[in-house]
């Protein structure tokens, strides 16, 4: 009882420790560059009057708490049918990846159109929520063992009975990870809501902030949504654990474990089936993305001129009377977005790897990174762009810089896992062959990391996506994210609808081009065999 | 039950898990099922519990459907993991059968079933505490919880080690002689099915069939002395000598066929 006693202190310990060594070393080097220490911050704080920060964080949560129970039910909406009748999880499962596909930034205008006061932050909480709970209430009902239920069975339990007692109760750590995981994302899509326009909100006064170029507000504004985030996070964190002291831990990648899912119902090795089930994706996504427009577009009773529909935009990109048509100039906006996407992504994946590997070869380090990757989980990481820029400026780096983040953390979380999970009797075999550690991680562990690192890259692409026009609006000025916003100010609708349905399609394509590239790469790993 | 049949479509070749099998399990006594992987023993047990249904033949115990008594909780069940539920104390694991059956628990029965698997003291502790020979002590508790006409038993000693099992064994002995249930053990060790059974039924594959029936006679109680005893062997000889006949090629299978 004493270790286990012991073991739910350790994670308080860290956090401690790790907290205290990052506002440390913050202001350590607060002395050296032209970042304010926390101790300027806590000035600026008390100047500003904390009654400033601490309202517009309510009016924060005000958008993000509704959108985040939203989703919780949504998902636990889709989730159960989905275990109930597994015919329908692999449609339900792609509703959620459509969700996360969407780039907040993007859809963001659209809402302001169709839905009036909070609605349209609520909704962008909901969405970044959304697709988290989904895996997490999937992969929790799908904990227990079959044995388990069909224990209940046996002993002449009902099918409600089993549900209730058995299901649902192992469901609870899975449950409660997607919950804690996805507080700071629900943060996060209320304050992009809160950049595009609204009258209150840590949104509202860290872009502000920004735009009057003042430094020291700007850390604290972004200070203050880690902190409410970081909040969140815990308050869930605390109430999980005490849920679920029977388990060992409350472990969800989403990553992995949206993969997971998606294996357990994929057609085996058979190609035609594959590329059937493939193209009823695609049809089904393309049929539920225009249905969803068209609905939303008569539910909110806008004007035809404010809510423009699909033949309109095909219309708009294919008109050819003012020269080429616009899709070849809305295609140029859109290269120079991958461009700074891609720089991202590749910067991210390899931070991600290089400090993986060299963690594996050299432990401490391992020890040493895992405070600052436990805060990070906690903090809604795009909405430190605004403070990014004034860091990096206004050029090509900031890009980079926000895109490399955001994609760090899942490439870094899930190789060191998979690293972590690497058999010890394959390690084994390779130093009783006289190798080293580099030899292991060459010809063992890299390898087998492959499909993690598709895996995280999949949930990267759609982050690194929103980081890259949060970065284009605010920093750089050209790229889909600035001519996007720009249409609004123009209130050039048809020009706006045309760039969100452009973004969110290449978004959703991305996702799937990621899932065939980590196809071919298994095919070339196992020789078209099953993992 | 008689002429019992089960067949399954994997792809689209149906595969015969059971064929024609006739099996007598005489009340109060423990008959074991012995065979190879994928005999059937375990689809047969599924069909002892009600949760499968055979395609053609009939299962009857004391007279009624496996299905009728498993909704009136008549039936008690362990696997080979024990499958406890990981967020309940040992107790109100051992409780579950009653909740589900809506009786209530019985405090004095119930702690009178933790010390007969020898678990006292451990009565809150968490499955994630137990050793895996506790465990399936909580699963074989948990099996009988709801006083049931048979007791089914699927590779329940599977996963341990030879002490934790020979251990068990006596316990199950113990637990069955204060309260003589009728018992059916699905087993691939030979000398577990000898040390345990009234009967041995030894079972072949593809198709899943029992090929013969072997009575065992040591008298009771049998202590692990008679693991070293003469008839003992002479029993296990007998069990594998038919087990590897039909393990070795069809042909000898066909001949040993009555």
């Amino acid at each position: 009882m004493t270790m286990r006693r012991y073991s739910n202190l350790r994670p308080a310990l860290a956090w401690g420790g790790s907290f205290g060594a990052v506002v440390l070393l913050w202001q350590c080097a607060a002395l050296v560059v032209a970042l304010p220490g926390p101790l300027a911050i806590m000035r600026r704080i008390g100047t500003d009057g904390p009654a400033l920060y601490w309202n517009a964080g309510l009016a924060t949560l005000r958008c993000a708490l509704p959108g985040w129970a939203g989703a919780t039910v949504a998902a636990a909406l889709c989730a159960l049918p989905a275990t109930m009748w597994p015919v329908l999880a692999p449609g339900l499962f792609q509703l959620g990846v459509m969700s996360y596909c969407l780039p907040s930034l993007a859809i963001g205008p659209v809402l302001m159109i169709v839905l009036d006061g909070d609605g349209p932050r609520i909704m962008l909480a909901a969405l970044a929520s959304f697709f988290t709970m989904l895996v997490g209430t999937m992969t929790g009902l799908r904990a227990c063992s079959p044995s388990q239920t069909l224990l209940v069975t046996a002993f002449g339990g009902t099918a409600l009975q089993a549900l209730l007692r058995v299901r649902l109760h192992a469901a609870l750590p899975a449950w409660f990870a997607a919950l804690r995981i996805s507080a700071p994302a629900s943060v996060l899509g209320a304050m992009v809501g809160e950049f595009l326009g609204a009258e209150h909100g840590l949104g509202v006064l860290l872009i502000n902030a920004q735009q009057s170029l003042d430094l020291s507000r700007t850390c604290a504004v972004t200070l203050v949504s880690a902190a409410f985030a970081g909040v969140l996070y815990a308050g869930v964190g605390i109430v999980g654990h005490a849920c679920t002291h029977w388990a060992r831990d409350m472990p969800l990648d989403l990553a992995r474990d949206s993969e997971a899912l998606r294996a357990g119902w994929t057609a085996g090795p058979n190609r035609m089936r594959v590329l059937l089930h493939g193209a009823g994706r695609l049809a089904g996504t393309t049929a539920l993305a225009l249905g969803a427009w068209w609905l939303v577009l008569r539910m909110s009773g806008v004007t035809p001129y404010v809510g423009r529909s699909p033949y309109d935009v095909l219309l708009y990109l294919t008109d050819g009377a003012e020269g080429p048509p616009r899709i070849s100039a809305i295609a140029g906006e859109l290269g120079i977005t991958l461009q700074d996407m891609a720089a991202g992504l590749v910067g991210g994946i390899m931070a991600g790897l290089v400090l993986a590997m060299c963690s594996q070869l050299w432990p401490p380090l391992h020890r040493l990174l895992a405070g600052p990757v436990f805060i990070m989980q906690a903090i809604p990481l795009i909405a430190t762009t605004p403070l990014l820029i004034l860091l990096f400026g206004r050029g090509e780096a900031i890009v980079v810089t926000v895109g490399t983040i955001v994609t760090f953390f899942p490439v870094f979380v899930t190789v060191s896992q998979s690293f972590a999970q690497t058999p010890r009797t394959a390690l084994a075999l390779i130093a009783a062959n006289g190798g080293g550690r580099v030899d292991a991680l060459r010809r063992v562990q890299l390898p087998a990391a492959l499909p993690s690192i598709f895996a995280a890259l999949r949930i990267a692409a759609p982050l690194a996506m929103t980081g890259a026009l949060i970065a284009e609006w605010l920093a750089t000025g050209r790229g889909m994210g600035y001519m996007l916003l720009n249409a609004v100010s123009m209130s050039d609708y048809d020009g706006l609808w045309a760039r969100v349905t452009v973004t969110t399609t290449v978004s959703m394509i991305l996702y799937g081009l990621v899932g065939l590239g980590e196809v071919v790469a298994m095919r070339a790993l196992t020789g078209g065999r099953d993992r | 039950m008689r002429g019992v049949t089960r067949t399954f479509a994997l792809g689209v070749t149906p595969v015969v898990a059971l064929e024609a099998m006739d099996l007598d399990v005489p009340a109060g006594t423990l008959v074991s099922l012995l065979g190879p992987s994928g005999c059937g023993k375990s689809t047969l047990l599924r069909l002892f519990a009600g949760l499968d249904v055979p395609d053609a033949g009939s299962i009857l115990i004391d007279g009624r459907h496996p299905g009728d008594m498993r909704a009136s909780h008549q039936i008690g069940i362990a696997f080979q993991d024990a499958s406890l539920l990981p967020w309940r104390s040992v107790r109100s694991n051992i409780c579950l059968p009653l909740e589900l059956a809506r009786r209530p628990a019985d405090h004095h029965q119930i702690q009178g079933l933790i010390d007969m698997v020898g678990l006292s003291g451990f009565e809150n502790a968490l499955p994630a505490q137990l050793s895996g020979g506790m465990r399936q002590r909580v699963a074989i508790a948990r099996a009988l919880a709801a006083t049931p006409a048979v007791l089914l038993l699927d590779e329940p000693f599977g996963a341990l080690d030879e002490v934790v099992r020979l251990h068990l064994h006596l316990e199950l002995q113990r637990i069955r002689a204060a309260r003589p249930v009728t018992t059916v053990l699905v087993t691939h060790t030979i000398a577990e099915a000898v040390f345990l059974s009234d009967q041995v039924v030894v079972m072949a594959s593809r198709p899943g069939r029992a090929v013969s029936t072997i009575a065992i006679d040591l008298p009771y109680p049998r202590t692990p002395a008679m693991l070293r005893s003469a008839r003992f062997h002479e029993l296990c000889d007998r069990c594998s000598e038919v087990l590897f006949a039909n393990v070795a090629g069809t042909a000898a299978s066909a001949g040993m066929r009555e």
